[in-house]
C-alpha cells in the first residue's frame, strides 16, 4: 500500500456504515415523528431526498462490486486518496448531524420555519458532499 | 354607554320621558332643557400698578459778604507777619442719593368670553352637547421689579486759605506810632444753607382697563309631572352624562336598580357601539353561575367588582389586562387570554402568557422528548364574568381566537364609577364564561365546544371568591 492511499473498498464500506446509521437515526425520528401526524408530508418529502439518494448510490455501488468479477493475480486493488476520505467522512458526519439537529429543533419549534431559515445552508453542505462521495462511488 | 346613578332629592325614583312618556308606578314624568344664559360681568384689570416717583430738591443756599482783614492797621516801616487764615465758604451738609424704581413689563392672557359647554335638547327629545372655545385676549401689564431706594451723603465744608498779614507780638502799640497805616480789607462770599436737601414723592395713580366679561349661568332642567302637581328646576351639573362627545346624542333610559343608562347615538340614528362586549354574547366553551348566597353581603355593583378583582389577583392576574364592557344592567369583566394545560391549570411563569404553542411546562426531559415526537398543541383561555340581572343567553357563533383578543384591545382598564355606584340587587347573578381555544401546530386556533375541562376548578376562581370575602 502506497503511503496516502488507503484500499477503495475499505473507505467505501466505512463512508456506507457512517451513512447508514446517521441517516438511519434521522430517518427513524422522522418516522415516528410523521405518524404522530408531527410533520407534514412536504417535510417528510424534503427530508427524505436529503438521505434516500445518496444511500442508495452507496448501497447501490457496494452491489455492484460485489457482483463484479474479481481481480486478476498480482493486480493491485484500487485505492483511494487517504485525505478525500477523510474529507468525505468529516462533511458526511457533519451533514448528518445537521439534519438531526434540525429534527431535534422541531420540538421547540415549527419545522417550516426552520428548514425556510437553513435549507439553503444545507443544501449547500449537501452538494459539498455529492462531491467528495462522488470520488469513492462513481465508476471509474 | 354612559351610566349615571341619578336619584331624586328626596328619595323617589325619577323618570325621564321624552316624547314619548315612559311610565314608571304610575307617574309621569316631562323634562325640559333650558337654554343656557349668559350676563355680562364687568371687570377692572390693573394695567400698571400705582407708582411713588421721588425727585430730589437739592439743598439751598444763600450767598452772604463778609469782610475779613487782610493786612492789620500798623506803623509806617513796621513789618507784618504773614498768616494763613482759613475760612468756611459753604458749610458741611447732607445730600441724597435717589435710585428710581424699575419696571417691566409683562404680556397676560384674560378670558374676555369663557368656552360655552352646553347642553340643547333636539325636537325628538335627544340631547345634543356643544363646546365652544373661549375668547382670550392678551393685556399688557407693568410690574415694579425693584422699588426705588434714597441714601443720604454727608457733604463736608467747602473752605477757602486766604494769607493775611499780621503784626508781630512784639509790635509796639498803634497809639506809639508816628503814623499809622490803615488796615486792608477784603470782601468775601460765603454760602449759607438757607434750605437742607430733600425728597419730594409724586403719585401715579394706577392705569386701569374695563373689560366685559360674558359668563354663563347654570344651565337647568326642568322637570314636570304629567299631572301638573308639581315641577321642579334642578342644575345639570351631576345629571348629564359626564364627557360626552360633541355630535353625539344621548337619550336617558331607566334601569331598574335606580340608575338612569344615558344611551347614545350618532345624528343618523345609528346607537354607537364603542368598545361592546356582545350582548347576548357568543356561546362559551363551558358556563358556570355562581351561587347567589356567595354573594349576600355585596351592596353595589362596585362591591361586587372589588371582589372579583381581589380572586383574579390571587388567581395571578394581578399584573395583567383586564377590560371592562357595559352589560344591560350590570358589567363584563374579562381577563387576560393565558395558556393552560390539558387539566385546565394555567402553565406556570412566563409560559402562562405567551401565545407560544411550543413551550414546554414544566421543562423536563420527558415533557421535552414528549414534544419531539408529538404533535405541538397550544391551549388558551379567556374568562368573561358576567354581572347583571338580565338572563344570560349567549347565542351567537364565535370561533375566533382573534375576536377575543379584540376584546381586551376594546373596554376599559376600570370600571365606570358611575355604574360602580349602581345597586347589586337580588335580581343580580355572577355568571363565568370560558372561552377556551386549541391552537394545534399549523393549524388556526378554534374555540372548543364541549371541553371536558372543569375550568372553574382549575383556576380556583369560587375558592378565590370565598378568600376574598365571598360567603362560602
Amino acid at each position: 500500500m502506497t503511503e496516502g492511499r488507503l484500499p477503495a473498498k475499505y473507505c467505501q464500506q466505512r463512508l456506507t456504515m457512517l451513512w447508514l446509521i446517521g441517516g438511519g437515526a434521522s430517518f427513524l425520528l422522522l418516522f415516528i415523528q410523521s405518524t404522530s401526524g408531527k410533520h407534514d408530508p412536504p417535510v417528510s418529502d424534503w427530508l427524505l431526498k436529503a438521505i434516500i439518494p445518496t444511500l442508495t448510490l452507496m448501497i447501490g455501488a457496494l452491489v455492484t462490486l460485489s457482483i463484479a468479477a474479481k481481480p486478476k493475480e498480482g493486480e493491485a486493488p484500487p485505492t483511494s486518496d487517504k485525505f478525500l476520505y477523510r474529507v468525505a467522512m468529516g462533511l458526511s458526519g457533519f451533514y448528518l448531524l445537521l439534519l438531526f439537529i434540525l429534527l431535534l429543533q422541531s420540538a421547540s419549534a415549527d419545522i417550516n420555519k426552520i428548514i425556510e431559515n437553513v435549507g439553503l445552508m444545507i443544501t449547500s453542505v449537501q452538494s459539498l458532499v455529492g462531491l467528495a462521495l462522488g470520488a469513492f462511488f462513481v465508476k471509474r | 354607554m354612559i351610566l349615571k346613578c341619578f336619584k331624586y332629592p328626596n328619595g323617589m325614583l325619577l323618570l325621564f320621558s321624552m316624547l314619548s312618556s315612559t311610565a314608571f308606578a304610575q307617574q309621569e314624568y316631562s323634562i325640559q332643557l333650558l337654554p343656557q344664559t349668559y350676563r355680562n360681568v364687568q371687570e377692572t384689570v390693573v394695567l400698571s400698578p400705582p407708582e411713588v416717583n421721588q425727585v430730589v430738591v437739592p439743598a439751598q443756599f444763600n450767598s452772604v459778604t463778609g469782610v475779613i482783614v487782610t493786612a492789620e492797621a500798623h506803623c509806617e516801616g513796621e513789618s507784618l507777619v504773614p498768616k494763613s487764615l482759613t475760612i468756611v465758604v459753604e458749610a458741611a451738609h447732607s445730600g441724597i442719593e435717589y435710585y428710581p424704581a424699575k419696571y417691566d413689563t409683562i404680556t397676560e392672557n384674560v378670558t374676555v368670553r369663557p368656552g360655552t359647554a352646553e347642553w340643547w335638547q333636539t325636537e325628538t327629545g335627544a340631547f345634543e352637547y356643544f363646546a365652544t372655545e373661549p375668547d382670550i385676549r392678551q393685556v399688557v401689564k407693568r410690574i415694579e421689579t425693584k422699588p426705588s431706594t434714597e441714601r443720604r451723603i454727608d457733604i463736608p465744608a467747602r473752605t477757602r486759605d486766604i494769607s493775611v498779614r499780621v503784626r508781630a507780638a512784639d509790635a509796639i502799640p498803634l497809639s506809639d506810632c508816628a503814623r499809622i497805616i490803615p488796615a486792608q480789607t477784603q470782601v468775601i462770599s460765603r454760602r449759607v444753607i438757607t434750605e437742607p436737601a430733600q425728597v419730594r414723592t409724586i403719585s401715579i395713580p394706577a392705569k386701569n382697563a374695563t373689560i366685559t366679561r360674558r359668563v354663563s349661568n347654570a344651565q337647568t332642567l326642568t322637570i314636570t309631572e304629567e299631572s301638573g302637581a308639581f315641577r321642579e328646576t334642578l342644575a345639570v351639573d351631576g345629571i348629564m352624562p359626564p364627557n360626552p362627545f360633541p355630535g353625539t346624542l344621548y337619550k336617558p333610559e331607566i334601569e331598574n336598580n335606580n340608575c338612569v343608562l344615558w344611551k347614545s347615538f350618532s345624528k343618523d340614528n345609528a346607537t354607537v357601539e364603542k368598545g361592546r362586549f356582545p350582548w347576548p354574547p357568543p356561546n362559551p366553551s363551558t358556563e358556570s353561575t355562581l351561587p347567589d348566597t356567595m354573594f349576600a353581603g355585596v351592596e353595589t355593583l362596585g362591591d361586587m367588582n372589588k371582589l372579583l378583582a381581589k380572586a383574579l389577583d390571587a388567581m395571578g392576574y394581578q399584573d395583567r389586562r383586564r377590560k371592562y364592557y357595559p352589560v344591560p344592567h350590570g358589567f363584563a369583566l374579562l381577563t387576560e387570554i393565558e395558556q393552560i394545560d390539558d387539566t385546565g391549570m394555567p402553565l406556570s411563569g412566563n409560559a402562562r402568557w405567551t401565545d407560544d404553542i411550543y413551550v414546554i411546562d414544566p421543562p423536563s426531559i420527558l415533557g421535552w422528548l414528549k414534544a419531539l415526537v408529538t404533535k405541538a398543541t397550544g391551549r388558551f383561555r379567556v374568562f368573561a364574568l358576567i354581572v347583571t340581572s338580565e338572563d344570560v343567553n349567549t347565542e351567537a357563533e364565535f370561533t375566533d381566537r382573534e375576536l377575543a383578543l379584540d376584546w381586551l384591545n376594546s373596554g376599559t382598564g376600570a370600571l365606570n364609577r358611575d355604574r360602580a355606584a349602581c345597586q347589586f340587587t337580588a335580581a343580580h347573578r355572577v355568571t363565568a364564561l370560558v372561552y377556551e381555544f386549541e391552537h394545534p401546530e399549523r393549524e388556526k386556533p378554534y374555540l372548543v365546544s364541549n371541553t371536558r375541562i372543569n375550568h372553574i376548578a382549575g383556576s380556583g376562581l369560587r375558592t378565590q371568591l370565598i378568600n376574598a370575602g365571598a360567603t362560602p
